[in-house]
């Protein structure tokens, strides 16, 4: 019993002593950006590397969430390079700070975004 | 009545693991569990990836009780790396303890459990510990813990067949066997996990989950 609540304690504390997941999320993208990312609007692909892609479940997660999108005509998530390849419909754009929304909502971070289009 | 329902369900709907109990944004999650102790089913529905919440229905065959309730999951803290995630997650759940007939005669009793649960994984290896806290009145009281150590034999990439090896060690003060060793094999493809595996005492361990 002692030990189940030391357990509880310690996660708790856990909890309520760090930062809220999102802002973590945001505070380590920002510090890959090398743009005033929040202004950046993506278009045709967007490649972003993710971090804490480690199994199928993962990859399911950015699938759902990103194909409910109306911008999105496709994704691809490879595990192996921890890459989320994501192709706007011609015509759509995204913003950059809905693309680290969309990944963070899913229960992922964002390492760094690589795009061939973006304003 | 209930554990006839119960018993239904776990006929249609193999085992589970309660892996990763939180799924994304309105995802679904059914998963049967059965062990040496018990047989579970948890069907879940995930609004948002930090939380689930569903139905729990067990079958404590030893001391022959069925719980029926609901169970809410919420990932407290996680933590993602490039090659690896790690999670801490509370899982508590409030219902009915109903006693078997013919033991004890039928009766009911409020009922809950609360448990921590942490994991680490990376795609090559896996730990996870859970310690639970179980209240059913008269029936039945109790604190059980698992861990598990699981090593991937090779790495697939998404949409292959992932294989585990994993060792699981059970401490249930309650149970006949206080400590069990259970070696488990566990499948993992799409949107299926399947686990298969014997306790060092002969019992089969069949869990099953599936995503949607």
């Amino acid at each position: 019993m002692k030990l189940f609540l030391n357990l509880w304690m310690a996660a708790s504390l856990m909890l309520f002593t760090g930062n809220s997941y999102a802002n973590d999320a945001h505070k380590h993208e920002k510090g890959q950006s090398n743009v005033a990312a929040e202004n950046v609007m993506y278009s045709g692909d967007v490649k972003v590397h993710v971090t804490g892609l480690v199994c199928d479940f993962c990859a399911q997660a950015l699938e759902k969430v990103f194909g409910k999108q109306e911008a999105v005509q496709s994704i691809n998530v490879d595990l192996n390079e921890s890459l989320v390849s994501v192709t706007l419909k011609e015509g759509h754009t995204m913003s950059h700070q809905k693309l680290i929304q969309l990944i963070v909502d899913s229960g992922y971070n964002v390492d760094k975004v690589e795009a061939s289009d973006h304003e | 009545m209930f554990q006839k329902i119960l018993i239904v369900l776990l006929c249609a709907m193999p085992a589970l693991a309660e892996s990763r109990p939180v799924s994304y944004p309105t995802g679904w999650t059914t998963m049967a569990m059965n062990d040496a102790d018990k047989n579970a089913v948890h069907v879940h529905y995930s609004p948002t990836f930090k939380y689930s919440v569903g139905y729990k229905g067990e079958y404590w065959r030893e001391d022959e009780w069925s719980f029926h309730g609901i169970q809410v999951n919420y990932l407290a803290k996680r933590w993602n790396k490039k090659a690896s995630q790690a999670n801490v997650y509370f899982k508590n759940a409030i219902g009915l303890a109903i006693g078997d007939e013919s033991q004890t005669g039928s009766h009911q009793q409020l009922a809950g459990f609360s448990a921590i649960a942490a994991d680490w994984e990376d795609r090559r290896l896996f730990t996870s510990y859970e310690g639970r806290l179980t209240h059913a009145g008269d029936l039945d009281q109790f604190f059980m813990q698992k861990a598990r150590l699981g090593v991937a034999p090779y790495i697939g990439n998404y949409g292959d067949l992932h294989t585990w090896l994993m060792l699981q060690v059970d401490h249930n003060p309650k149970s006949s066997n206080p400590v069990t060793w259970t070696p488990l094999v566990r499948f993992f493809k799409g949107v299926h996990l399947l686990e298969l595996g014997s306790n060092l005492q002969g019992d089969a361990l069949l869990n099953w989950v599936i995503r949607f």
